[in-house]
């Protein structure tokens, strides 16, 4: 495949359709910073390979979120889109993408709607990417050598596997400081560490850690120790947690404050078990909200209406079905996804009704909780013991920890409800669904959740330390009779949060099975790499020496360590003797590299492409090291077409000298505007520039001004050649004068007769008025086309 | 670059179905532009609880 023309529209840097003519071999495109060169090189790498490396690379992923490709000038209404003219095979064909929402796009293939371009007989999955990345090179160039390994391995095209550890290695950092797990987490943690005071239940502590976590071992073996310790009968856990209820109770009696600490137990338990449950029912419906990205009931009853209308139609006049097996699939997986979506609704209806049981039976518990146990009473009757001041004031506080997490629970639960009405609402009204406001209040219910958690989890904490103080400091108890009163306890304990602790353990075990993934992903990745890196050697060594082939360093081969290690030892040589390039190779000895790596991989071993772009290929070589890039790129320019992108004007001088006569085109975005980037084409074949003057000719009164232009580059070109060609003068010489001093040569060399120049001058001064901005005058189209006419006359004459 | 035949191979290169699930939603994800499967995934084996 090879590129044509590419148009862009209201993407990235470009806000207006813009069209560039890439129907040449050599492209070069010259911009400073920040002039929208590189959103050419991502709408190409969108369109193809449905990604941008400046994101890939990102560390800061959120800052790609959302609309980040749509450019941000861009009207309500206007289409973002990249479209290509390509040849594949020898045929014409028209690409184009649209970019809709962030997460929907779609593909046209010669104005035809389709899936995606997998029509095009190959997927593109499959191919090396042929654009090297402006930031690729950068970050090759300024990796630390410990990371060598990684992006030699992206440069190579296997980054999708350290994309793929990256994403489970984000995944691991995200669960593992989740809140729904941090609480159970806390809980458990405590048991572990209370179970480390008790020799004989050693065993218990080692099953809860073990991974994978077997609940039912875990189980069995709680209930073994229970009835062993109690030398109870055979019975099952409730039944056990009944039993212990006696043996605390049994212990407590002895005690002469035990009443005051009794009336704490019992709500105590009842707190932590119903916040716990309230708050994995909420995170549940949240879970279910988010998946809940469509809701339009209209758009689904208008596809089955639509699609048993005119499932069974036919045109009219070809009497063929108008509906083909394309469009049917795409109105059926729209159907499929909407029901899904219907779906989703009804699972978060049966959780809202879930979780208002809960929350009923949560506000029960609460009211239990002030009726038999006031501060008054409390005070009352723990007041004798002068230790209890303290925890007498903390009573207080507590008291209105539960009213304030009362209230949260409360604002969530009608936060979750309103949301409910609105969807409701879009249902039953079919009124639009506003995606991006429903994401933004599901972050805002997620907030609220994570702030009842947190309520939840400190009420739940402070009451089990308070216990524990009253406990330990209640006078009439003997140690031992202390710790049989703790162990009970924590059996107890242990029987209530069983949930909790299966939990942390089925999820802990799935953590580790991802960090066990992510060290099988690496060694696959290591294994593919070594193989690579060993049929490309030659050719990597080949292609640095061409770009380096006087220096003193020279590289010899990249070898992957041996073993576990990630890391890659890049081996040279100075004058024959192996050296260290860890020390002595230098960022643009990175760079040779890094462009070595991708000539030997992802162009030469990359048939299906018939162009190859290069975005800023020479960030940190010289002038020296640049002029052999340029070398390569001609010899390579006899197989591929190549597009270039660079800032710097030496390497566009030294390109253009190299390239200049050849089927060559040179674009400057010559400043940037909110519309997107101007673009000038600098040095074109003659050509090039009569087929834009003709293509605007006889357009609105802008069109013509760019006609206007156009022609007068053609002229300015036709008079070069000219003397370059027939007057034998230095290109360098000829572009020194302006388009009058060479007119004016081409006369006194009589290299063409006065009328000709005579009737060229009567052209130039029909652009000269019609080029500026605003023209000084309308030019016609008629104008316009004679001038074309008579610039064609005259090329056939003396430039063929 | 060859990113469906790489994590094909992968696949064909990890035994245990849960390693294979995590891949497949993967893929998924990529084809579609979205990281919602991968995410139902997580989801899923985090609510076996």
């Amino acid at each position: 495949m090879r590129l044509k023309e590419v148009t862009i529209s209201g993407f990235r840097g470009f806000r207006d359709r813009q069209t560039l003519n890439l129907d040449k071999k050599v492209i070069l495109t010259k911009g400073s910073n920040g002039s929208g060169k590189s959103s050419l090189a991502e709408a190409l790498e969108w369109l193809f390979f449905d990604e941008i490396s400046r994101k890939k690379k990102s560390l800061c992923k959120s800052e790609y979120a959302g609309e980040f490709l749509r450019n941000i000038h861009c009207e309500k209404d206007q289409e973002t889109f990249v479209e290509v003219l390509a040849i594949i095979n020898g045929k014409e064909v028209r690409l184009k993408k649209k970019l809709l929402s962030p997460e929907k796009k779609e593909y046209y293939i010669d104005d035809s709607i389709v899936k995606d371009f997998s029509q095009l007989g190959i997927n593109l999955a499959e191919v090396y990417k042929p654009i090297l990345s402006q930031v690729e090179t950068k970050h090759y160039v300024e990796t630390d050598p410990k990371d060598r390994w990684e992006e030699t391995n992206k440069i190579l095209g296997l980054g999708v596997l350290s994309e793929f550890r990256e994403v489970l290695q984000g995944l691991l950092s995200v669960k593992k400081n989740e809140n729904r797990y941090e609480t159970p987490r806390k809980i458990v943690y405590g048991i572990e560490s209370e179970l480390k005071e008790f020799g004989e239940l050693q065993n218990l502590d080692e099953i809860m850690q073990n991974r994978p976590f077997s609940p039912q071992k875990f189980k069995k073996d709680l209930a073994k120790t229970i009835i062993e310790t109690y030398s109870l009968e055979t019975m099952t856990i409730d039944r056990l947690g009944k039993t212990l209820d006696r043996e605390i109770l049994k212990l407590a009696q002895r005690n002469e404050n035990f009443q005051a600490i009794q009336t704490l137990i019992v709500p105590s338990y009842r707190v932590s078990t119903y916040s716990s449950k309230v708050i994995e029912s909420f995170r549940k419906i949240i879970a279910s909200l988010k998946m809940l990205k469509v809701v339009n009931v209209e758009f689904h009853n208008f596809l089955e209406i639509g699609k048993k209308l005119i499932c069974n139609s036919t045109c009219p006049f070809c009497l063929e079905k108008t509906l083909t097996k394309e469009k049917l699939k795409l109105i059926d997986e729209r159907i499929k996804d909407t029901k899904d979506s219907m779906q989703h609704l009804s699972d978060v209806d049966s959780k809202l009704k879930e979780i208002s049981s809960l929350k009923d039976e949560l506000i029960q518990g609460f009211a239990v909780f002030p009726t038999t146990f006031t501060i008054e009473q409390i005070k009352e009757r723990i007041s004798r013991t002068p230790e209890f001041m303290n925890e007498i004031r903390k009573i207080g506080d507590i008291r209105n920890m539960i009213t304030y997490s009362n209230e949260t629970l409360v604002e969530l639960k009608t936060k979750i409800e309103n949301l409910m009405d609105e969807i409701e609402v879009v249902i039953k009204n079919k009124a639009p669904f506003d995606e991006m406001k429903f994401v933004a209040k599901i972050d805002e219910l997620e907030r609220a959740a994570n702030t009842a958690d947190k309520t939840l989890t400190q009420l739940t904490d402070e009451l089990t330390s308070l216990l524990r103080t009253m406990m330990s400091k209640t006078p009439g108890l003997s140690s031992k009779e202390k710790a049989e009163l703790n162990k009970a306890l924590l059996f107890r304990k242990m029987i209530d949060r069983l949930d909790d602790i299966e939990y942390v353990g089925i999820y802990e075990s799935n953590l580790n099975q991802i960090s066990e993934l992510i060290e099988k992903v690496e060694k696959f990745e290591k294994t593919k790499s070594e193989k690579l890196l060993t049929n490309l050697t030659k050719q990597i060594k080949e292609f640095y020496a061409r770009l380096n082939p006087n220096e003193k360093i020279q590289f010899s081969e990249i070898v992957p360590t041996k073993g576990k290690s990630r890391r890659i030892q890049i081996k040279a040589t100075s004058f024959g003797k192996t050296m260290n390039p860890v020390s002595c190779f230098s960022e643009s000895h990175m760079n040779c590299l890094c462009l070595s790596v991708y000539f030997s991989q992802r162009v030469l071993n990359n048939p299906y492409w018939g162009f190859l772009l290069l975005d800023d290929p020479i960030q940190t070589m010289d002038e020296n090291h640049a002029k052999n890039l340029i070398r390569i790129l001609k010899e390579i320019a006899k197989e591929k077409q190549i597009i270039v992108l660079s800032y710097d004007t030496k390497f566009c001088q030294d390109f253009t000298d190299l390239f200049y006569g050849t089927d060559y085109i040179f674009y400057e975005f010559s400043g940037y505007s909110k519309n997107g980037p101007k673009i000038d084409l600098k040095q074109a074949p003659f050509d090039t520039y009569l087929t834009i003057a003709r293509r605007y000719h006889d357009g609105t009164m802008e069109e013509r001004a760019i006609a206007a232009n156009n022609l007068r580059k053609a002229i300015e070109r036709f008079a070069l050649d000219i003397l370059v060609r027939k007057g034998k003068m230095g290109r360098g010489k000829a572009l020194e004068l302006k388009l009058d001093e060479r007119l004016e040569k081409i006369e006194t060399s009589n290299l063409m007769t006065i009328e000709e120049i005579g009737e060229v001058k009567v052209i130039m001064n029909v652009c000269d008025a019609g080029s500026h901005e605003p023209p000084r005058r309308e030019v016609t189209p008629t104008e316009l086309l004679d001038g074309i006419v008579t610039m064609e006359k005259l090329a056939s004459k003396y430039l063929k | 670059m060859p990113e469906d035949k790489l994590l094909k191979e992968l696949l064909k290169y990890l035994e245990d179905p849960l390693d294979k699930k995590y891949v497949e939603a993967y893929i998924h994800d990529k084809e579609h532009g979205l990281s919602s499967k991968f995410d139902e995934i997580v989801e899923a084996t985090i609510d076996e609880t």
